[in-house]
């Protein structure tokens, strides 16, 4: 048996399993009556070891494939058309996913990862939404494993004879770029695929409590981080290395990435409302699966061939498998959402727009408005095609026009949310609360908008709206911390500047949260300053000692460099010297030297002719520029050697200049280090009445604590009533079903599910705050009225008084 | 919608709605462009569907003669001097002249297949603001394969379409 014969015969093996992770969690959960709950645990270890021989077979099938590669088996078409023998090393390993087919190995690959992590973590916590979950994975798997077997299989060989070399990987995709930003964007978008899998698990088994939404809360939150940095990497490499001098371009593809991430993000947010409040399931579930169903879209963008971009892959007629999936995924989740829909609904709503969840709210209307707005610009295309004949493109203004002014909305929402309190804010509350990060914008204005513009050059309505609107939100999440700082050094000795670090620490998910929003606002200004002021000319030629005059700085060309060596693969290595001046006199690093740029230009040799003729079907000569970039805090000076000639002298330059980008990568800094400490566990909890909040949102109740909720984020006061308003539906429910006698089974099943559902809430809150789950209320000095469970007075912070503390 | 704070929500919600969909809608008008292969452009000149004096984006290859590149004899105030390259787009048939001031995508040479937006401005000639070329090593694959005709699937792997 070859090689390639064993890979495929891998692929095969590994759909079995997968059907078989599909199959025995199906009968392990049909049925409810003695036998079949006997059954369910042996039904579930072979699940388990389905999810678990699945990974085991691709990564083997992916072993298999590097393999191939890095022995030159050029019997294989993929390897042939991916690499050649004097391919660097580097770079026959990440020719893996520089195809069709091979990236989609990698896809399975990946999504078998996940279902066997969900497998195992879930296996402990969560027997049910687990091993279910698994499943789903497995059954989006089997359909890419079926998919790379029928249309795309990487282990096809060559009929005839064997070439000698191959055709390699053009060296535009020879760089590091190559191997970390397919690999970081397929982990992301891929990761997609698993909240959309616990959201079904908990479609299935009727599971939607807190708990459940803090599990996927955390697993939204790793693949939404993962996604945004494997998109950054995308535009920094369109930047650093491809030298149009800029890292986004509204190409389809980049779109196809993009959109799922900010369906992903609105998800991200309400279901904090879900499981905080109760709120919003069926919201999160459509939004959930619009996720999913957007990165399989995406992926079907990119294959199908049916949007011209840069980034497409050949066209092929695997774009109808994917929208056959892609309509099945659609009509089963919806029927779940629809079989399901009781259970979906509660009586707690969003009570109005001023409050919390309101902008929550109204930031997910936001981002769902930009991904639609981007979705019909990405398919007009195709549509328009579809109908009229006529192939049609839209260009980069479309999407400016209509991202940029939500931009602008999204940015004043978070810049407002944190303001508002939970479920209703009072206009007296919010007057008070405002009133600071109006300060802050106001006074930005001369102190931070005025002058940025000034640096800038110009007027630019967009960017001084966007730069007033990032003041405010500074001034309100500084606000946030003032507060919360505050409070805590009622109860701690410390000074303010480590009761303001040591907040984080102990409210991981706000503070990271906020963390991540100042990081959103950073990157809009980034944004600003790079797109609406980039100075850009077109190319100048210039003689030895010439000069460029770009905004502040100018350019002399001092003569060409070479390599003293020049690598074997390529025919030619020239690069400028471009010597930067400013106010006349040369700029000078840190040892004192002057500072030059070297634009390059690399011309990378044709593959070698041969005896043999399959093997001349090699790489052409391909020209590669390498820019040069000079980066600072207030810009980026940006170099591209276009052509030159030698005999005369001449360079063909091309020189940007682009404000503030530099900014744009402290600000993913920021996203990633907010991330991060959401994404820590929370400390333990320590044992005593622990200290409550109240329902609004006070400065004094809110950030008492000394020890984090088990569970995170609960207001067990919000709980404890909506537990009482669920008490009263259900009772109802019982009751018009006993006066009809018989009803309906499922209404019975569901009558009787809530009751266990509530009791087993109840023994938790009766746990969880020693008995007192009955509203009992304790009056302040100060005449507020607060509930028992609260330690502080909401509005003056008095502590609650000993005799109210030894009841509880 | 309880009382006339949160009716104001509602209003407001509504007029950006609408603020957005004409946002979208002229959006889509002005910034869309038609692409058209080179034939139809050059037939359309005789026809009254004329495309002269209209932005739009021609597609087809590049041409196989070399880039013809004029430096202007007058430098900028910035420095340096300007350049225009000429070049021809074609279909295997016809072909049309292109003049272009900015940088050429470093996978542009000839028979690349090629997008160019611009302003036609008189027949067989256009003035180009982008060039745009296809990332070679998905599609230059499948050009020579074809090209060559001797790459076939085996048994066990996966058919490649054909390009026409």
């Amino acid at each position: 048996m070859t090689l390639p014969l064993f890979g495929h015969y891998l692929l095969l093996v590994a759909l079995a399993t997968s059907v078989l992770t599909i199959g025995a969690t199906f009968s392990a959960f049909g049925g409810e009556n003695e036998a079949a709950l006997k059954r369910r645990g042996v039904l579930l270890s072979w699940a388990h070891g389905g999810s678990f021989a699945s990974w085991l077979l691709l990564m083997a099938a992916s072993g298999v494939l590097f393999t191939l590669f890095l022995t030159d088996n050029f019997a294989v078409h993929y390897v042939w058309s991916n690499s050649a023998r004097a391919q660097p090393l580097f770079y026959k390993i990440s020719a893996f996913w520089g195809g069709q087919s091979g990236s989609l190995l990698m896809w399975a690959a990946v999504l078998s990862t996940y279902g066997l992590l969900i497998a195992v973590k879930g296996k402990k916590k969560f027997p049910d939404i687990g091993p279910t979950a698994a499943a789903v994975i497995a059954f989006v798997n089997a359909f890419f494993i079926g998919l790379i077997i029928l249309q795309a299989n990487p282990f096809g060989t060559i009929e005839g004879a064997i070439p000698k070399d191959g055709f390699g990987l053009n060296p535009l995709l020879q760089n590091y770029w190559m191997q970390i930003h397919p690999p970081t964007l397929y982990t992301g978008y891929i990761g997609c695929t698993v909240p959309f899998a616990l959201a079904v698990a908990a479609l299935i088994h009727r599971r939607f409590d807190a708990e459940w939404a803090v599990l996927v809360r955390r697993w939204t939150l790793i693949t939404w981080i993962i996604l945004f940095v494997g998109i950054v990497m995308g535009g920094i490499w369109a930047y650093e290395t491809l030298g149009w001098g800029g890292y986004w371009a509204w190409d389809p593809v980049e779109n196809a990435s993009l959109m799922p991430w900010l369906v992903l993000t609105a998800f991200l947010h309400s279901i904090m409302l879900q499981g905080r409040r109760g709120i919003l399931k069926n919201w999160n579930m459509v939004l959930v699966s619009l996720t999913f169903l957007l990165s399989i879209f995406g992926t079907f963008l990119t294959r199908s061939g049916i949007v011209s971009s840069v980034h497409s892959f050949a066209e092929s007629d695997i774009g109808g498998y994917f929208l056959g999936f892609l309509a099945v995924i659609f009509i089963a989740t919806f029927a779940l959402i629809w079989w399901r829909r009781d259970d979906l609904s509660t009586p707690a709503t969003v009570e109005t727009p001023f409050s919390r969840e309101g902008t929550f709210l109204m930031g997910n209307w936001l981002l769902l408005a930009t991904t639609f707005a981007i979705l019909a610009g990405t398919i007009y295309p195709p549509v328009y095609e579809g109908f009229y004949g006529t192939k049609l493109t839209v260009e980069q203004s479309y999407f400016t026009r209509t991202t940029v002014p939500l931009a602008l909305l999204i940015l004043a929402i978070a810049g407002i949310g944190p303001l508002l309190s939970w479920q209703r804010t009072s206009s007296l509350e919010f007057m008070r609360k405002v009133r600071g990060p109006i300060w802050f914008a106001v006074l930005g204005i001369p102190l931070f908008v005025a002058p940025l513009l000034y640096f800038l050059g110009r007027w630019h309505t967009g960017a001084g709206i966007a730069f007033l609107l990032v003041a405010f939100l500074f001034g309100s999440i500084a606000s946030e911390f003032w507060r919360g700082a505050k409070s805590r050094q009622r109860t701690t000795n410390e000074n303010l500047v480590s009761a303001m670090l040591a907040l984080p620490v102990q409210n991981r998910r706000r503070y990271g949260g906020y963390i991540v929003h100042i990081g959103l606002a950073i990157f809009f200004v980034g944004i600003a300053g790079s797109w609406a002021f980039k100075i850009e000319l077109p190319p100048r030629d210039l003689k030895i000692g010439e000069t460029l005059l770009i905004g502040e700085y100018l350019l002399r060309f001092d003569g060409f460099l070479r390599p003293q060596k020049m690598d074997e693969h390529k025919s030619s290595d020239v690069a400028a010297k471009m010597t930067v001046l400013r106010d006349g006199k040369p700029l000078l690093n840190r040892s004192g030297q002057a500072v030059f740029l070297t634009p390059r230009v690399e011309i990378f040799k044709a593959a070698g002719e041969d005896e043999d003729k399959q093997a001349m079907a090699g790489q052409p000569e391909q020209t590669a520029r390498r820019p040069a970039i000079m980066t600072n805090l207030g810009h980026d000076l940006y170099l591209a050697l276009l052509g030159y000639d030698m005999e005369t002298g001449t360079a063909t330059i091309k020189a940007y200049l682009n404000p503030l980008v530099m900014w744009i990568w402290i600000a993913v800094g920021l996203f990633i280090s907010g991330t991060a400490i959401a994404l820590l566990p929370e400390r333990a909890p320590v044992t005593a009445p622990r200290s409550a909040r109240s329902t609004l949102a006070t400065p004094g109740a809110e950030h008492s604590g000394n020890g984090a909720h088990p569970i995170g984020d609960l207001l067990p006061i919000n709980l404890a009533r909506e537990i009482e308003v669920e008490i009263a539906v259900a009772r109802a429910k019982l009751r018009s079903q006993n006066a009809s006698k018989n009803g309906d089974s499922r209404r019975v099943r569901l009558a009787r599910d809530i009751e266990t559902e509530i009791a087993a809430a109840r023994a938790k809150l009766q746990s969880q705050t020693n008995g007192a789950t009955n509203s009992a209320y304790w009056q302040c000095s100060c005449g507020r009225s607060m509930q028992s469970e609260d330690r502080f007075c909401a509005s003056c912070g008095a502590t609650r008084p000993a005799e109210v503390s030894a009841q509880i | 919608m309880k009382n006339a704070r949160d009716k104001r929500f509602l209003v407001g919600g509504v007029i950006l709605g609408c603020a957005f969909a004409f946002l979208m809608i002229t959006g889509m008008q002005s910034s869309t462009l038609r692409a058209i292969p080179v034939g139809e452009l050059l037939a359309s000149t005789a026809s009254s569907q004329s495309h002269i004096g209209q932005r739009l984006r021609v597609v087809g290859f590049v041409g196989n003669e070399p880039v013809r590149r004029e430096v202007e004899k007058s430098t900028s105030t910035s420095g340096g001097a300007g350049s225009t390259q000429y070049f021809t787009v074609h279909d295997n048939a016809k072909n049309i002249a292109v003049e272009y001031r900015d940088m050429l995508p470093d996978t542009f040479k000839p028979g690349s297949p090629v997008q160019v937006d611009g302003v036609y401005y008189a027949e067989g000639k256009l003035r180009a603001d982008k060039v745009l070329t296809k990332c070679p090593s998905k599609y230059q694959a499948e050009e020579v394969k074809n090209a060559d005709g001797k790459r076939t699937a085996s048994k066990t792997s996966a058919s490649v379409a054909p390009q026409s």
